[in-house]
């Protein structure tokens, strides 16, 4: 493509200015604030088209910069280029409300629709970018600049990086790695670990619940009790009875005034004692011929008394006497004697009797109390002994009974106390059972809390594994573009490599054969005897190397024949004037589509001149 | 004899833990189980068979006493229950120790056991779980009792590590009738032999349609049912919807679309959202508002950008998308790879906008 002419309406500080272009080199001389970036932007606006940047950028975006200052006139203009011999008008107004676009194909003399396709025809397959980064060419940096080499190596990395500058993968990958990073933040990556440390923790709880400790033996332990305090219930019930039993049989015998079996043997045989003794006075009392053995006594006594008062008497002249033949007062001794003797019998006889007697009252009182107290009837006699005595056998059975019953109650209560212990262990066991399912039950709960966790974990793990999916495909994405960059790079910097040695070995009057670029962007040259490192090369190669590689870059990144202009904007401000005069003169040579350099100096004008290199000279 | 058969209740059991409506959930649980009580009694039913997993874990005392005391309320209902393979029997467990109210019968035995109800001519056999699973399907030879009464059979399984079960043979045994439980979605033989109640609520979203009871009636003569239904109890459903997108579909629309067929189907049900179809690249579905206004359980987008791949490659054939969609496209994409390209693509593409 060929630049012709251009009229501009209003475009920054220009307005209804027009400015033709040449075949060749040409020099667009002005000095500073002349308008040369202006120009310059305003070829690149009516190429590839000026938008307004949305919200705050708008205010200091091209559009705004390039407003013309004379509000009056249009903002916009005309650019006329020739493409594969046909000659095109690019119109264009950027002000925003009467924006409009057009190309008419002045050698038909029709309109022509600006599509895709044309545009890219038109324009050698270059986009604003690409354009910007090869063909437009801003101020070369000082060769004497030690960072040279770093920028040259950053250069060949972007230029590197896609063959459509357009197409920015770094920005791309930020992107993609951006959204990855969105994702990621969504993502619960400790969710997993609490999930396995949640079915550890479940799963001790389930072996720790499962230790017999917490059988539930309740059931079991209840059914004992029930059957200790059963056996309990009656064995108390008998023993109740059973000390009814004693305590009635201790009244009977404290009734009759006993307290044991010894008592009433004691007793027994007491009373059998008063009975004997009662019945011996009895019969002692009642053998009458003793009573009349004393009345005989007593009469003898008396007669007795009568004889030896009458033997007293009667003196010595006591016929009795001499008739018995007995002096007289031996007689009256005699009689007086026996006198004395009867009557101490009879009297001896007379107290007998009466002891007797006495004795035999006691014994009958006596035994009529005890009678009276066992039988209820004081009579005496041998019935009633002998209902005594059947009364008496029967206390002592009673008695015997009462000591074997209170043997009886002793086992019984030791028996109830053994079971009213075992009553208590079951409570205690039943007790503990329950506090045991009480811990249970706690745990248990624990358990269920664990468990809807771990469903929730589910759910969260789910929606891990959905987001890491798109994190996958974003990874594969990035893979995928890693891949295919280092692909294009490779194949892109060969040309770049093959095309750049070409305009070297040209450049440099056969001096570098070829130049080449390693994976980490260093560059080195070739010369044909050894590899020199671009570092190591004088700043006069390092300038042609960088001019080589934009050079060879604008011609791979251009297709079709015609080749877009080379744009130098004050490009060469840093070159001394021998640097510039070979830099121009090979530019001249290897490259043979129009070339515009914008400078600020005269001298480029003077050194072709003085080379005797055609070329055009616009003054602003 | 009127019946009523439900299973897989799952007392205790918090679905879709983590939604704000988890709790609502758990409660129409226990909700929905009184509602059978309520249904039993006024049906009249002679007897309600609970045919395992009452509880959706092994159930503590309180539970116990809670529906003890609903069963309670049901005095002249005889209740039967097993235990499935949630609330299985274990060594520790409170239900060992547990009074129950007179109607009420756990049939607590591994190996199957009959128990008599002389008054309502019914003799009901089951077993309970004491196991985790159980591989063994039912005895070749499981047979009622040689007695005039209706016979009942009660089992809780149906999968192949509980109990599989060939239902042909239930048809064909000597059971007027089989009260099955542990698949939750409901399933009633049409010779009514036997019957799947399904869980009363749905339990989780993958569990969609209706869920409720059975309830049956059977003929004291001929000991065989009469009728068989289901009825429909539950408080809410799970309901997935497959939305259409086209690249005209905007967020707004997308939002107001699904929230009127929400509406329309009823906004107490809890929803699954799968968006299909193509969309614009530049829109990305984000419907949000109505996971926070509505029961949305989940929205799945499977929707793809309307990427025209052939456009996209004729013109960008030279440079890094033709050579992208090179590398990424072919036949029978897995999703990731699907994924890949669009991601891919998207951020290529957004990097042309701008002006360097």
């Amino acid at each position: 493509m060929e630049l012709l002419d251009l009229h501009i309406s209003g475009f920054g500080k220009f307005q209804d200015q027009d400015l033709s272009f040449q075949d060749g080199l040409n020099i667009i001389y002005g000095k500073n604030e002349a308008g040369k970036s202006t120009l310059h932007t305003f070829i690149r606006c009516m190429l590839f088209g000026l938008e307004r940047s949305r919200g705050r950028a708008s205010k200091n975006d091209l559009y705004t910069h390039y407003k013309p200052w004379d509000q009056r006139s249009p903002y916009g203009g005309q650019l006329r280029v020739k493409q594969n011999g046909n000659i095109y008008r690019i119109e264009r107004i950027f002000q925003k409300d009467q924006r409009s676009f057009a190309i008419i194909d002045e050698t038909r003399g029709r309109e022509v629709t600006p599509d895709k396709a044309f545009l890219e025809e038109l324009l050698c397959g270059l986009t604003e970018t690409t354009y910007t980064n090869t063909v437009s060419i801003g101020q070369l940096k000082s060769a004497t600049d030690t960072a040279m080499a770093a920028e040259l190596k950053n250069y060949i990395a972007n230029m590197n990086s896609t063959g459509n500058m357009a197409l920015n993968i770094t920005k791309a990958t930020a992107c993609l790695q951006n959204r990855r990073k969105q994702f990621e933040r969504r993502m619960h990556p400790e969710a997993a670990a609490e999930y396995a440390a949640l079915a550890h923790e479940i799963q001790d709880i389930e072996q720790d619940i499962c230790a017999p400790a917490y059988q539930n033996q309740l059931p079991a332990y209840e059914s004992l009790r029930v059957q200790t305090r059963r056996e309990l219930a009656k064995k108390q019930g008998e023993h109740e009875i059973l000390l009814q039993r004693i305590s009635t049989g201790k009244q009977v015998l404290a009734k009759a005034h006993f307290t044991d079996q010894a008592s009433i043997a004691n007793y027994r045989s007491m009373a059998e004692d008063i009975y004997q003794n009662y019945q011996k006075e009895k019969s002692l009392c009642e053998n009458r011929p003793r009573s009349v053995l004393t009345a005989c006594l007593m009469a003898l006594a008396v007669a007795n008394a009568a004889l030896t008062i009458f033997c007293y008497t009667a003196g010595a002249a006591n016929p009795l006497a001499a008739m018995l033949g007995i002096k007289a007062p031996w007689l009256l001794l005699g009689t007086a004697a026996a006198a004395m003797l009867l009557s101490l019998i009879v009297f001896g006889m007379f107290q007998n009797t009466r002891r007797l007697k006495k004795d035999l009252a006691g014994d009958s009182q006596m035994l009529q109390e005890i009678f009276s107290r066992h039988l209820g009837d004081n009579s005496l006699s041998e019935k009633a002994k002998q209902a005594f005595d059947a009364r008496m056998e029967e206390l002592a059975c009673l008695a015997e009974r009462l000591e074997k019953s209170e043997e009886c109650v002793q086992e019984q209560a030791l028996k109830i106390s053994a079971l009213q212990e075992k009553e208590k262990s079951c409570d205690e066991m039943i007790s503990r059972q329950q506090r045991t399912q009480w811990e249970l039950e706690k745990k248990l709960d624990h358990l269920a809390a664990c468990k809807d966790r771990m469903e929730a974990l589910e759910q969260t793990l789910e929606e891990n594994k959905r987001l890491q999916e798109e994190t996958a495909a974003i990874s594969l994405a990035l893979d995928t573009l890693k891949g295919l960059s280092a692909t294009i790079r490779d194949s892109f910097g060969l040309h770049l490599n093959k095309t750049a040695s070409e305009i070297i070995r040209k450049v440099t009057g056969e001096a570098y054969s070829s130049l080449s670029v390693d994976e980490d962007l260093n560059v080195s040259i070739n010369t044909p005897a050894k590899l020199i490192p671009l570092s190591q090369a004088s700043s006069g190669t390092m300038d042609q190397v960088y001019l080589a590689l934009r050079l060879a870059a604008a011609k791979l990144v251009q297709s079709g024949h015609d080749k877009m202009p080379l744009i130098f904007d004050d490009s060469f401000a840093l070159y001394d004037d021998e640097r510039l005069q070979a830099a121009l003169g090979w530019l001249t040579e290897t490259y043979d589509s129009q070339i515009l350099v914008f400078t600020c100096h005269p001298r480029e004008a003077r050194l072709l001149a003085a080379s005797q290199i055609p070329y055009h000279l616009i003054s602003l | 004899m009127k019946f009523i058969h439900i299973a897989d209740v799952h007392w205790g059991m918090r679905p879709d833990s983590g939604k704000p409506w988890a709790r609502d959930r758990a409660q129409a649980i226990k909700d929905t189980f009184a509602a059978v009580i309520s249904q039993a009694k006024t049906r009249g039913a002679d007897c309600l068979l609970i045919a395992g997993d009452l509880f959706h874990r092994q159930p503590l005392q309180r539970d116990l006493k809670e529906v003890n005391y609903l069963f309670s309320t049901i005095p002249s209902t005889k209740v039967v229950l097993i235990a499935g393979n949630h609330d299985r029997i274990r060594a520790n467990s409170a239900l060992l120790s547990f009074q129950w109210c007179p109607n009420v019968t756990w049939i607590m035995e591994k190996s199957p056991t009959t128990i008599a109800f002389p008054e309502l001519g019914l003799d009901i056999t089951g077993f309970s779980y004491h196991t985790t699973e159980i591989l063994d399907s039912l005895p070749q030879d499981l047979q009622p009792p040689n007695t005039p009464r209706i016979h009942i059979l009660m089992v809780h399984g149906g999968d192949e590590k509980h109990i599989p079960i060939d239902k042909g043979l239930l048809s064909s045994s000597g059971f007027a009738y089989t009260a099955l439980g542990h698949i939750h979605r409901p399933e009633l033989s049409p010779d009514k032999r036997w019957a799947y109640p399904g869980s009363p609520e749905p339990l989780d979203r993958t569990e969609t349609g209706q869920h409720g009871m059975v309830v049956g009636e059977i003929n004291p003569s001929a000991h065989q049912v009469s009728t068989l239904e289901f009825i429909p109890l539950c408080q809410a459903q799970y309901i997935s919807l497959i939305v259409h997108v086209t690249p005209a579909t905007t967020n707004s629309e997308l939002y107001e679309r699904i929230f009127a067929e929400i509406q329309r189907r009823g906004s107490r049900h809890i929803y699954r959202l799968r968006l299909r179809g193509r969309r614009d690249p530049d829109i990305s579905f984000e419907l949000d508002a109505l996971e926070r206004r509505m029961q949305v359980a989940e929205i799945i987008d499977e929707t793809e950008p309307q990427y025209d791949f052939g456009q996209l490659f004729a013109e960008h054939s030279g440079d890094m998308i033709g050579f992208y969609i090179r590398a990424l496209q072919k036949e029978e994409m897995t999703p990731v790879e699907k994924k890949a390209l669009f991601y891919g693509i998207d951020a290529l593409l957004c990097t042309t906008d701008e002006r360097s």
